[in-house]
């Protein structure tokens, strides 16, 4: 049953990322002005030279033809080489990834450990305890990345002087304090959302009559706590805080060039900004499969919390 | 600890129970002043309209208030006063006194398995060993005619029907061996044959148990054939108790709530409308016992 | 033992403390700062004490003085007039990204739910692939095919957020559609258009107002992040991102007044959007 149901949403997954694939690639094919061009960087060169790069680069084949070339490559890892950089794009992207990897990890680290450990606090207590964290997470929330960055980056790098503002360091304690600051600028928003959705399942789930039958049992107030309330609040939050956290790999993109931290995220916007289409095509792919991949796990986390879920489905 | 003076006494007694619950900051009265008795092995129904009080007095026996809520009155169980069971004593009154809940499907965890909600009490409260707990729960389905228990336990409470989970649930009340059993609405969320089917039960249980029971049911006619007497809410307060409601009714709502069940065997054109409002109930209470020997709270 | 008797007080309805549009005072607060913003979006351009867009680099980084309220940015322009110039675009993007969501949303969820079978299996599969792209990521390859600016930005956010709309719409229509007077409207002979514009539209369109406003917000957010990123309005026009992108080094020196003001104004009609669209939320959730 559960093989099944990973089968399948395996191959719903590759799916989704063939078509994915094709829409990057098939965007790029609609990109106004002449690959050539681009290639040779707008200098003219004789007619043998460009029939020469169209060979070389299959421009003069069929669309879809030129899509198998694409993927196929992209398959064995080679995405083209970076017309400004003059580089190989994997390779390129290789020497970034760990940045962006590391920056989503710590953020995530912030959401599980303050967001939910926040919402569990607040479900479960009332009073001034949980009216602040209601105030403070619903202002939060509202709080977008960028201008959280230039706060943080006012405050604890210019004023205080505590954290580094530009860079992403090296040797792990050096990182870690490099990335500390852009790590609680991407996480502020997302941990306001998990707080108050955990607030809320906490409570709804503390005022289940199943935990009320519970409690007229005699079950300790720990167990009835950690086997019923959170065991069951656990599916909702699991869920949110794992697209949260997916979401954040696009968003990194934000606080990677406030802190200029060199990442995945910088790159994808400078090689934009400059037409880079190589290297936007290959971000893109590595960035879309990431994100899917991390929506299939929280499937997958919901399906093993949940035994009502019908394996296939999200109960959203 | 149970010593002679325990057993002649009488195994509940609620006296002059009220409760006041505060919603928004007004104050509502739910109970005023609730007593009655219940001997070992005694079944009491518990009849009323809805928000007459029946649920609340149940709850405050399991001492399952919702919080904010003020209890006046006391109610001892065994001749001691609940409230002041702590600790182990407490456990102990959990286990004695056990709850069947209107509907299993919100009452059972719906994320944990059969197995797991029916030994819970008795593993985490009662030192049974997991195997042991597992070996009496299936021989309780037994009982309560689940022929293959052990399937069962391993099971999730929506693989099951309503009425095979509503057996689980008295099942599993039952494993810790209560003297005193609750049942609010136990049939309601069920469908008609599978009602017949539970009181059935319900009442062999009783029977083969000893166990007292404290029915909340609208169904007049079920309660007056399995109980040994009726207690009828209104507005908080019971109006009227004992062997002879079913049969003799005397107070007029009970008399009203007698004459407005529908009857197979006489044909009427339209059920009759009670009438009996609270107007009429404060007229009728003002200064004067009640039928049923409660002192008005004034 | 008997407990005190209290006075029985009049019923205290819960709306009587929010007032007659059931908002509460922070909501009230939210209405007038979301209308605020809306009037400076419209005639904010008219209104600009000095021109948003001249240059003079003599004066960057001062600050407020009689005249020039708010002080000067990094290229020496009035910061006020571009606060109040940039409400246009940094309000319009947004909103065109949610009507065109909505618009699409409504009606792919009415298809879906209407015909249900094969038509919802695709429409619903079809979304599930446009959740595979994350809304910044969209953009920045809109930019990189279209060139930065306003209009590729809302394009992408449009695709990125139409998932989610018709996803959540196709719920709220499926259930309306299963009521039973829907289908006694069919056998009735009611025609298709008048049923799905007089009875199945109403009962979601609550559910629309209060999306809409929460969508509003997000969309806000992404399109200043956008040209803080410089994917989308492109300096020197006058925007609230752009704004808060080219003042950032002002940051680092000591100047954070440009890049705040513009910061403050974002965030406050975010936060207000969002929570307008909470207790929309709520009074629709409490009419069903």
């Amino acid at each position: 049953m559960f093989w099944r149901f990973l089968g399948r949403r395996g191959v719903m997954l590759l799916a989704a990322i063939l078509i994915a694939s094709f829409a990057i690639f098939g965007a790029m094919y609609l990109t106004p002005g002449s690959p050539i061009a681009a290639l040779t960087g707008g200098k003219s060169i004789s007619p043998e030279a460009v029939a020469a790069l169209k060979a070389r680069y299959h421009l003069d084949q069929p669309f879809l033809v030129q899509y198998w070339y694409w993927l196929t490559n992209a398959l064995h890892g080679d995405l083209g080489t970076s017309i400004t950089l003059r580089q190989d794009v994997s390779q390129l992207i290789a020497e970034r990834a760990w940045i962006t990897f590391a920056l989503v990890a710590y953020a995530a680290l912030l959401i599980v450990i303050f967001g939910i450990g926040l919402g569990i606090v607040a479900g479960l207590r009332t009073g001034w305890v949980d009216t602040s964290i209601v105030v403070i997470s619903a202002a939060a929330a509202g709080i977008p990345s960028f201008i959280a960055a230039i706060v943080l980056l006012l405050v604890f790098s210019v004023l205080l002087g505590w954290f580094p503002a530009f860079g992403a360091g090296s040797g792990f304690g050096d990182v870690l304090w490099h990335l500390t600051l852009p790590a609680i600028a991407l996480a502020v928003s997302a941990m306001a959302i998990v707080t108050r959705i955990t607030r809320a399942s906490v409570r709804q789930e503390n005022a289940a009559e199943h935990v009320q039958t519970a409690i007229s049992r005699g079950i300790p107030r720990r167990l009835v706590l950690t086997r019923h309330v959170l065991r069951n609040a656990a599916i909702p939050i699991t869920t949110v805080t794992g697209i949260t956290i997916a979401s954040l790999i696009a968003i990194s993109s934000v606080v990677d060039t406030a802190f200029g931290l060199g990442g995945l995220g910088q790159f994808l916007v400078r090689s934009a900004q400059s037409k880079d289409l190589a290297v936007v095509q290959g971000i893109s792919l590595v960035l879309v499969i990431v994100f899917v991949v991390m929506n299939l796990i929280v499937d997958i986390i919901y399906a093993a919390l949940d035994p009502r879920v019908k394996l296939g489905t999200r109960a959203s | 600890m149970i010593n002679a003076a325990d057993t002649a006494a009488p195994l509940l007694e609620v006296n002059r129970l009220t409760v006041d619950i505060d919603v928004d900051g007004e104050i509502r009265h739910i109970l005023n002043g609730v007593s009655f008795t219940l001997k070992a092995g005694e079944a009491l129904g518990l009849v009323g309209e809805s928000g007459s009080g029946k649920s609340m007095t149940v709850k405050a026996i399991d001492r399952l208030l919702p919080r904010g809520a003020r209890q006046g009155g006391s109610i001892r169980f065994r001749g001691r006063d609940i409230a002041t069971f702590k600790g182990s004593e407490a456990r102990r009154y959990c286990s004695e006194v056990a709850m069947v809940f209107q509907d299993p499907r919100v009452a059972i965890n719906p994320v944990r398995k059969i197995g797991d909600f029916m030994t819970e009490a008795i593993v985490t409260n009662g030192g049974v060993s997991r195997r042991e707990a597992n070996r009496r729960a299936v021989d309780m389905l037994a009982r309560l005619r689940i022929p293959d228990g052990a399937r069962r336990l391993e099971q999730y409470p929506h693989e099951l029907s309503g009425g095979l989970l509503q057996r689980v649930m008295i099942a599993s009340t039952l494993l810790t061996e209560p003297k005193l059993l609750l049942a609010d609405e136990p049939t309601t969320a069920l469908d008609v044959s599978t009602q017949a089917e539970i009181m059935l039960i319900l009442n062999d249980l009783r029977r083969d148990l000893g166990l007292a029971v404290i029915f909340i049911t609208h169904d007049l006619e079920l309660a007056g054939a399995i109980c040994d007497g009726l207690a009828v809410m209104y507005a908080g307060e019971i109006v009227e108790q004992g062997p002879h409601v079913y049969e003799a009714p005397r107070h007029p709502y009970t008399v009203e709530l007698m004459a407005a069940r529908p009857d197979i065997e006489r044909r009427v054109k339209r059920l009759p409308v009670l009438t009996y409002n609270l107007e009429r109930h404060r007229a009728l209470t003002a200064g004067v016992p009640a039928a049923a020997g409660e002192e008005q709270r004034r | 033992m008997t407990l005190f008797v209290a006075k029985p007080t009049g019923p205290r309805l819960p709306n009587a403390q929010r007032g007659r549009l059931g908002l509460g005072s922070a909501g009230v607060i939210a209405l007038v700062i979301v209308i605020l913003a809306a009037i400076t979006a419209v005639v904010g351009v008219w209104i600009t004490p000095h021109d948003p867009t001249a240059p003079n680099l003599s004066y960057a980084w001062i600050g407020p003085d009689a005249t020039y309220w708010l002080g000067y940015d990094v290229q020496g322009r009035d910061v006020l007039s571009r606060v109040l110039a940039g409400a246009r675009s940094s309000m319009l993007g947004p909103l065109v990204v949610v009507v065109v969501c909505m618009t699409i949303g409504v009606l792919l969820a009415l298809v879906a739910a209407w015909h249900g079978g094969l038509i919802d299996t695709l429409v619903s599969s079809g979304m599930d692939i446009l959740f595979a792209f994350p809304a910044i990521l969209l953009a920045a390859l809109a930019a990189a095919v279209f060139g930065a600016g306003l209009w590729p930005a809302v394009v992408a956010l449009t695709i990125a957020y139409t998932p989610y709309v018709a996803r959540l719409l196709r719920g709220a229509m499926l259930q309306a559609r299963n009521q039973p007077y829907i289908a006694a409207l069919e056998v009735q002979g009611a025609s298709v258009p008048s049923i799905w514009f007089r009875h199945l539209l109403p009962n979601v369109l609550p559910l629309v107002v209060a999306q809409s406003t929460i969508l509003f917000g997000y969309a806000m957010i992404d399109i200043a992040i956008l040209s803080y990123l410089g994917l989308g309005i492109q300096p020197p026009a006058p925007d609230w991102g752009v704004m808060v992108s080219e003042n950032q080094s002002g940051i680092l020196q000591g100047y954070p007044l440009p890049a705040f003001a513009a910061s403050v104004c974002i965030v406050a009609v975010v936060v207000s959007m969002n929570l307008l669209g909470e207790r929309l939320l709520q009074a629709s959730g409490g009419r069903r």
